[in-house]
């Protein structure tokens, strides 16, 4: 799965370590979803996403393989 | 709409100290009883050496169930990944011991239950602490 994390981030002007503090993770959880090393449960995925005040598709973009029901 | 929580399963996390310290004392109590050349299987009640082991179990199980001092959902995950991994060491351990011990003894013997709790805990313990450590990169 890939995500626009860093970008949303960038428009913010917030670093790993203040996404992480506002949705309560480790930046190290937070570095693991950037570099798609981890996908992020449901409630992260709508705490980001409220953090960025987008749509969780917005920032979470399935691949194409994964798109296969 | 329910609400969610996610604290994190196992004890807190100063249990760690507490394995790390029980560990540390064991051995140190082995090694003072080897240098005073103890017979370590006739003390009258019980044998000092399973006593040994069983609070050297307790210590690492302490370890590798305390939490993190930060634990999220990607460190429980880790940690479900490590107990995984570990299991699959343990019944790999169990099946390829009996093999090595006929190659090197010539002659198959049980593999001691501590051994295999020890090797699977301790498989558990650095995996995680591999994995997270990849992590952190």
């Amino acid at each position: 799965m890939k995500n626009t994390l860093k970008v949303e981030r960038a428009k913010l002007n917030l670093t790993q370590q203040d996404l992480a503090d506002k949705v309560k993770v480790s930046r190290q959880t937070i570095n693991s979803i950037e570099t798609e090393r981890y996908t992020p449960s449901t409630v992260l995925a709508l705490k980001i996403s409220e953090v960025f005040k987008t749509s969780v598709n917005e920032i979470f973009i399935l691949e194409d393989d994964e798109k296969e029901a | 709409m329910q609400k969610t929580k996610n604290k994190g399963v196992g004890f807190p996390n100063y249990f760690k100290k507490i394995g790390g310290v029980l560990i540390i004392l064991v051995i140190v109590v082995m090694f003072i009883l080897k240098g005073l050349h103890y017979d370590f299987d006739t003390i009258p009640k019980g044998n000092i050496k399973t006593i040994a082991m069983n609070l050297f179990i307790l210590g690492l199980a302490l370890i590798a169930l305390a939490k993190d001092k930060i634990e999220d959902e990607m460190h429980v995950f880790l940690k479900l990944k490590s107990f995984y991994s570990a299991f699959i060491f343990g019944v790999i351990f169990t099946i390829i011991f009996p093999i090595l011990d006929i190659v090197i003894n010539n002659d198959i013997q049980q593999i001691p239950a501590e051994q295999l709790v020890i090797m699977i805990l301790f498989s558990q313990i650095s995996t995680y602490f591999l994995l997270k450590r990849s992590e952190n990169k």
